[in-house]
């Protein structure tokens, strides 16, 4: 957000939730947006403008509009890394079952929202990883301008903190998704009841 | 619909025919249910293509059709390969309803759905169903693992025993029957769903193996057969009545994701297309589908899937895409529908790919799918080397025969939906129900 703004996309914010040590950068985040569901009447005042949004709210906005839709891949080793020491200071506990359930539930909802924008004819999407933001900031900005139209790109890249890259997991910054296979030993005993009622 | 509670409760029979309730209700057998129906609506519903419990019941759960969600079938091929896997919950492409209100911070109670099989996490209870192998794997969250498996849950009828011994299978069903019963009556009166679905999958598996003794009135076992849906109906009545006393005003419905009618014939669309010059070996017995020799033009999956060999999707195939492949599939169709035994057509329909399945998943879909007559079970294997055969289970599934209860007061008395639902409207009803908005939906909601 802070690149786009950087670059001369106006923002659409209000600034109700405000920098912290998790995000010192600020959160450039519109508590309207959490409504969509309910009430998208603030969205004519939004447009033209950038506002951040959540991937899971993106099924809710409305059909009568264009989007144009930077969509920030990050690894998910590195968002519930983020995310388990954001609840630990709010004093909760994380397990690692909670770790792995999370992962699973992330992967299949990131499988479900690509499928579902390929499908929205009136989406565009941009997808960015959040690695190639911090490793090389003018050329993700110059891709961001290519997609947006005629942005200040290195105003764009001069506003990139790689400082603040934390929770840095080893692997590929784009997501991959995993679909777990039963073992071979499940695959054959599915195999046996299948057949014994017909089935195979 | 009256009801603003924004929760419901769902009922699921798995395999129960429409025709069935009616004559049962007629015979005074379930008579539970005959007051339901009576003040709310009984319909006869249309299920998915083809007509299997894995594809309905993930229809059902998430109101897309296959094409969106991309379950086939209980086994299916791994992409370019004659490979088969078994997709599991993990394969599911679409939001299921638990899904949208565990978004919207609701909670739901999912027991025995087919095909949710590992569980995976969310904001409730799930205990998955067929083709579930281990309890612990198959419930969310450990809580209620140690539950069920405190009360003796459990998941499905022993279906080896049941092929050795009737006997077997008939105290199998009882004891299984009485545990799902339990554990259903107890989330239900627990209350702390917004959601609540239960599904019953003995009634599948009674059907399967001694669907002969319900047709046939001097069957030695035609009394336990009636007896057990006097059973179903005393947990219909249960049901109804937990409703009634702890959720009043909550509207429910029941449902099977399909129907059932007496098997005559096996039928083996992969030894039909050897026969017919379009499918051939390269050994005997084949262990797999990766023995359809080069030059296959097409092959069959369960139960009534027909793939062409095409080149690009396969690695030995050699059908043309365009020209060929459609001149292939249209001479297959008329093949497969003027396909007779004794005298009667075995085929009722064909349908193409592009017809019935609309969506980003598109691709695994089978090319053709076909729908039988009654009495005319197809079949998939890639094993047998006779066209037609008498099987060993007398009950085979039926495409539009399956029931769907809607609770008194959720639709007009004495009205039916035009036109003739089918099982994407139940997902979209109950959505409707519990005030949710799913414009990606695909079916109408009845009430």
């Amino acid at each position: 957000m802070k690149m786009l703004e950087a670059g001369g996309v106006p923002v659409y914010i209000d600034n109700v939730r405000v920098a912290d040590v998790d995000n010192p950068g600020g959160y450039y985040e519109l508590e309207d947006v959490k409504k969509i569901k309910e009430d998208t009447s603030w969205m004519d005042a939004a447009g033209g403008k950038a506002f951040k949004m959540v991937s899971m709210l993106l099924f809710d906005l409305p059909g009568d509009r264009r989007y144009r839709i930077v969509f920030m891949e990050r690894n998910l080793d590195e968002v519930i890394a983020s995310q388990r020491k954001m609840l630990e200071r709010m004093g909760k506990t994380p397990t690692d079952t909670d770790d792995h359930d999370a992962k699973r539930l992330f992967t299949k909802h990131l499988r479900e929202v690509k499928d579902w924008l390929s499908a929205q004819e009136n989406m565009d999407v941009l997808y960015m990883p959040y690695e190639d933001v911090m490793g090389e900031p003018q050329a993700s900005a110059s891709r961001v301008s290519g997609f947006m139209g005629g942005l200040d790109t290195v105003k764009m890249a001069s506003v990139v903190r790689p400082e603040l890259y934390r929770n840095k997991a080893e692997g590929p910054a784009v997501v991959e998704e995993t679909v777990d296979e039963l073992d071979d030993e499940e695959e054959e005993a599915v195999k046996e009841r299948l057949a014994d009622l017909g089935y195979m | 619909m009256n009801f603003d509670t924004g929760r419901v409760a769902f009922l699921g029979l798995d395999g129960t025919p429409y025709t069935l309730v009616k004559d049962l209700i007629g015979k005074g057998v379930m008579p539970n249910l005959k007051a339901i129906t009576e003040r709310g609506s009984l319909l006869q519903m249309d299920t998915t293509l083809p007509e299997v419990s894995s594809v309905a019941w993930t229809t059902f759960m998430t109101g897309v059709n296959p094409a969106v969600h991309g379950i086939y079938g209980f086994m299916d091929l791994k992409p370019g390969s004659y490979d088969m896997y078994f997709p599991n919950s993990r394969h599911i492409k679409a939001r299921t309803l638990w899904d949208r209100l565990g978004e919207a911070g609701r909670r739901s109670v999912v027991i025995n759905v087919p095909s949710t099989y590992p569980a995976q996490p969310l904001n409730g209870v799930l205990t998955a169903g067929f083709v579930a192998l281990d309890l612990k794997k198959a419930t969310y969250p450990d809580s209620a693992f140690e539950y069920l498996s405190g009360m003796g849950y459990r998941i499905d009828v022993d279906t080896r025993k049941a092929r050795e011994s009737v006997d077997l299978l008939v105290e199998d069903l009882k004891e299984t029957l009485a545990k799902r019963k339990e554990a259903i009556l107890h989330y239900l009166k627990g209350g702390d769903w917004d959601l609540f679905i239960g599904v019953v999958t003995e009634t599948d598996r009674l059907h399967h193996f001694l669907w002969h003794a319900y047709a046939d009135p001097a069957h030695a076992l035609h009394g336990f057969f009636l007896d057990y849906y006097r059973q179903i109906d005393t947990l219909i009545g249960e049901f109804a009545g937990v409703m009634a006393e702890k959720h009043p005003g909550v509207p429910y419905m029941i449902m099977s994701d399909h129907g059932f009618t007496l098997s005559e014939q096996e039928v083996y669309l992969n030894c039909w297309l050897r026969q017919n010059g379009y499918q051939s070996l390269k050994a005997t017995p084949p262990k797999s589908w990766d023995d359809i020799a080069d030059g296959a033009k097409a092959f069959a999956l369960d139960p009534s899937r027909i793939f062409i060999n095409l080149k690009g999707r396969y690695q030995r195939g050699c059908v043309e895409p365009g020209e060929e492949y459609e001149r292939l599939r249209d001479e297959l169709a008329e093949k497969f529908l003027g396909m007779e035994f004794d005298g009667r057509k075995v085929v009722k329909a064909v349908y193409k790919k592009e017809d019935i399945y609309k969506g980003p998943h598109s691709a695994p879909g089978a090319d053709l799918v076909l729908l039988s007559n009654y009495g005319f079970d197809l079949k998939g294997s890639i094993m047998k080397d006779t066209l037609f055969e008498k099987g060993v289970l007398s009950g085979m599934h039926t495409q539009d025969d399956a029931v769907l209860v809607l609770s008194p007061g959720m639709a007009d008395e004495g009205t039916a939906p035009v036109p003739k639902p089918t099982i994407l409207d139940v997902p979209a009803t109950i959505l409707k129900a519990l005030g949710i908005k799913a414009g990606e939906l695909e079916g109408r909601p009845l009430a």
